[in-house]
């Protein structure tokens, strides 16, 4: 998979950024804001102290793996946009065995809450697939149906009987000590998380480019049916495509509980999958360029709350520059195909 | 009434990155007029067409309709002014009828807000229908009907809208010989109601049957204009390609040795799908360095007696034998190790993956295997290898083999297609076609190489539609008739009458009587 980038088409995105940003100094002014302080505040938040890089990175991990498992099935054009419910599953699973296993020493604790958040997103995306391999049941109805499912179960534990009944929010007591992401710069969030996602990102875009099972993913996305004319079992590949999505998603989730929270709270998935699906589609699911597009957004996504924070600009206009860069991408596409 | 136009393409010039598509090109075309456009796969043909038709913009030149300056720079400018264009991919929809694919989109602006007069719209075809003497389905879904039929449903649609011009860029490319003379008669009760064409091909019968004129283009620029009457298939080669060719048919079959033991043999297959039978008892032997060719008019069983033999049917009862082994329930993998190489059909459909580069289009099939694969993991250089000696050997034009198969020209992508199913010696090659879109010089280019094939000792069993082809380079022909084999002829028998009169039912026996 050759990511062929000529100056031409640079350009064209250079300009839909310019654009973008330059619209969205227009509108802090007509909403009456300064949009000097805006940009400041935009781009100096995020990276202020140590404290403030931290929460980046933590955003920055768990967009990037739900990025990924949006990524990974699309090589197949299999849109999962399940990855939310997949990552509460996932969140879930690192919560109950962080609790339940925290007695056991680090080395097995640990593991056992990444692998089972990997397990549980996996079985929620299973079942969308096995509809897809059974009946041919669309992914895309189906995995947001499991999504609605997810959102109850994850009251059903926060409010049960893991709930902290201190907190005001619905959401569980601590995983223990023992099963926590070790942090890899004292007094920050940065954990070891991020180096998870950054080797697993790696790693995939090993598989999708570099192995006979990436390239079926990827011939099958392209033509179906000539790719089961030379004896790729498509029909297989779509499903198992989904589930390695829930299996990613999973991940993100009980990174962010060890990693970060240290418990399971309701809401926790936040604009994560929204935002992940752009994200993806800005780099048409390149695993290596979803590094650059997740930074990216991650730096829109915290920029604007920081504006809402420090200068009271609603939160929303993150949503806004999103969906206008994406609209600037695909006409910046549409220019550079066009003959 | 039609509208008369005279367009003149005044020194069009058009390139892609490096590659001079285009060259300070001059061409008229006018109503009422058919105009053939020639030339070697890559020419330029479908790219001044589809500068014509707004789809790609020029780098340098002008387009003038009727002396005036015009700017078409989108499909729905060319249509303003009547020209249309029917693509090899139909842009029909299949699950609707063939009334409301003539009618949708025919309204424009605020008036496609009225309701329909489904009974003037049926006023209206059916009138045309009768004046030009045949017939459509109106209710019928287009999914159901015939290439050919659709093909007709797309043209009917363009003189409904208003066209003056018809583009048919390779219209006959995957029609029968009936579905071809239907189209020729289309075309030409239109051009007596006023409609000019312009028509692709690489068959110069097909030229020299139905245009007025003819235009060639080699690399890029136009080398000469005909009256179709002043001119004649070895002149129009010599344009073409730059030199003559002589002999397009002869090629040197290597005398076979003594019969051995078939490489593949068809033991009374039968296939039905949806109870219908699409293979009566088919039984087949193909010995070593042999071409064993089909004949017959598509739609007879080729297409899945192709896809038995490659895994991707299975039989309802019968067996397959390669080379003394079972191989009725082997995996389509499997078969392709054993050596089984096939040249599918359809290449679009069939061959290529249009958004990967081609060389990943280049191991389709292969994709598991030594050298391209070690265990799991693809070996990125002997890929690489692999595609650039298909570029080189059967002159693929490309700047690069990173570049998206979907992005090369029609006959180029047929090379590809045929690249790759000759790269490593076949056992058995199993061709449908495989000439299908390619221009004169590469057929008999591509024809030698499966001679080759052959020659070093190969099996191969060639489906072919044009029997000059199948004629030139077969050692044995069997004949298809609805799912049925009508008969076998050695080399020294052939004879086009006969296997002309089996192509339309009679077993052989009768064909040779009669
Ligand atoms: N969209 C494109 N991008 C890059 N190169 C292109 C594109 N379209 C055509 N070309 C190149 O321009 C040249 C002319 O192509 P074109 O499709 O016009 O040939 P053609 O005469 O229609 O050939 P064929 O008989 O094979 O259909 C070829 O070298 C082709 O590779
Ligand atoms: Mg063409």
């Amino acid at each position: 998979m050759k990511t062929v980038l000529n100056v031409r088409v640079l350009l064209y995105y250079a300009f839909a950024l310019l654009v973008a940003f330059g619209f969205m100094g227009t509108l802090l002014l007509a909403l009456g804001y300064s949009p000097i302080n805006g940009y400041a505040t935009f781009f100096k938040t995020p990276f202020m102290n140590l404290r403030a890089i931290g929460l980046f990175l933590v955003k920055f991990t768990s967009l990037y793996l739900m990025g990924l498992a949006f990524a990974v099935p699309l090589q197949a054009r299999k849109f999962n946009v399940g990855n939310e419910g997949q990552f509460l599953l996932g969140a879930i699973g690192a919560a109950v065995a962080g609790i339940y296993f925290g007695g056991l020493p680090s080395f097995v604790a640990l593991p056992l809450g990444l692998i089972m958040a990997c397990l549980l997103g996996m079985l929620w995306a299973a079942m969308p697939a096995f509809m897809l391999f059974l009946f041919n049941v669309n992914e895309i109805v189906s995995t947001i149906l499991f999504n609605f499912i997810s959102f109850y179960l994850v009251d059903y534990i926060a409010l049960g009987s893991l709930r902290d009944v201190f907190a005001g929010h619905p959401m569980t007591i601590p995983v223990s000590n023992n099963a926590r992401i070790p942090t890899i710069v004292p007094q920050t969030n940065i954990n070891a998380g991020l180096v998870i996602a950054i080797i697993v990102g790696v790693g995939m875009y090993i598989v999708v480019s570099r192995t006979t099972y990436g390239y079926e993913l990827r011939a099958a996305g392209s033509n179906p049916i000539a790719s089961e004319k030379h004896g790729i079992n498509v029909k297989l590949l779509a499903p198992l495509s989904l589930i390695m999505g829930g299996a990613l998603a999973g991940l993100a989730g009980g990174i962010e509980v060890l990693g970060y929270h240290y418990r399971l709270i309701e809401g926790m998935h936040g604009f994560y999958s929204p935002l992940s699906i752009i994200l993806t589609l800005m780099v048409k699911g390149n695993p290596l360029l979803l590094f650059l597009s997740t930074f990216f957004v991650t730096l829109v996504d915290v920029g604007s709350n920081a504006l809402q924070r420090t200068m009271g600009v609603p939160v929303e206009i993150s949503l806004i520059l999103l969906g206008l860069l994406m609209l600037l991408i695909m006409i910046a596409e549409y220019l550079s195909e066009r003959r | 009434m039609v509208i008369f136009l005279r367009i003149e393409l005044i020194d069009i010039s058009k390139s892609f990155g490096d590659v001079k598509a285009l060259d300070h090109v001059n061409l008229t075309i006018n109503s009422g007029e058919i105009l053939g456009l020639l030339g070697e796969n890559g020419a330029g043909k479908s790219t001044l067409m589809n500068i014509l038709f707004g789809l790609y913009r020029m780098d340098e030149g002008e387009i003038r309709i009727d002396g005036r300056p015009a700017r078409i720079s989108s499909p729905q400018d060319a249509i303003s002014k009547g020209i249309f264009m029917v693509h090899q991919q139909f842009k029909l929809i299949p699950t609707y009828t063939v009334l409301d694919n003539l009618f949708i989109n025919y309204v424009k602006g605020m008036d496609s807000l009225k309701p329909r007069r489904v009974k003037d719209e049926v006023r209206i075809v059916e009138e045309l229908m009768k004046s030009l003497g045949f017939y459509l389905p109106l209710d019928e879904k287009i999914g159901n009907l015939p290439l050919g039929v659709q093909q007709r449903v797309e043209i009917i649609k363009a003189f409904l809208r208003g066209a003056s011009i018809i583009i048919l860029d390779e219209p006959t490319t995957n029609l029968t010989p009936l579905e071809v003379e239907e189209l020729f008669k289309l075309m030409r009760d239109l051009k007596k109601k006023g409609i000019g064409f312009v028509f692709i091909t690489h068959k110069l019968r097909e030229v020299m049957e139905i245009a007025d004129r003819v235009a060639v283009l080699r690399k890029g620029r136009l080398v000469g204009e005909r009256r179709i009457h002043e001119t004649n298939p070895e002149e129009l080669v010599e344009m073409m390609v730059g030199q003559r060719i002589e002999n397009l048919y002869q090629f040197e079959l290597k005398p076979s040795e003594q019969r051995m033991e078939p490489v593949l043999e068809l033991r009374d297959v039968v296939y039905a799908e949806k109870g219908i039978l699409k293979l009566k008892n088919i039984s087949i032997r193909v010995y070593p360095g042999e071409i064993y060719g089909i004949a017959g008019i598509a739609g007879n069983g080729q297409s899945e007696l192709l896809n038995i033999i490659t895994g991707y049917l299975k039989p309802s009862s019968g067996k397959i034998v390669f080379e003394g082994k079972d191989i009725t329930n082997t995996p389509i993998l499997k078969r392709i190790e054993l050596g089984i190489r096939v040249i599918y059909e359809d290449r679009v459909r069939d061959g290529a993956l249009p958004s990967l580069p081609i060389f990943d289009n280049s191991i389709l099939g292969d994709h598991v295997f030594p050298p391209f694969a070690k265990g799991k993991i693809l070996n990125r250089d002997e890929i690489s290898a692999r595609a650039e000696r298909i570029v080189r050997i059967f002159k693929v034009a490309t700047p690069s083999i990173s570049k998206i198969a979907g992005r090369l020209s029609g006959g180029n992508l047929q090379k590809l297609m045929v690249g790759r199913a000759l790269d490593k010696q076949p056992r058995l090659l199993v061709a449908y076609t495989p000439t299908r879109g390619l221009d004169v010089a590469t057929t008999r280019f591509v024809l030698e190489k499966i001679v080759e094939v052959r020659n070093n000792g190969g099996a191969v069993i060639y489906i072919g539609e044009d029997l000059d082809e199948l004629i030139s380079i077969s050692d044995r022909i069997g004949v298809m008739y609805k799912g049925e084999l009508m008969g076998e002829l050695q080399r020294k028998e052939f004879s086009k009458e006969v296997i002309g009169k089996m192509m339309a039912g009679y077993r052989l026996a009768e064909a040779m009587s009669k």
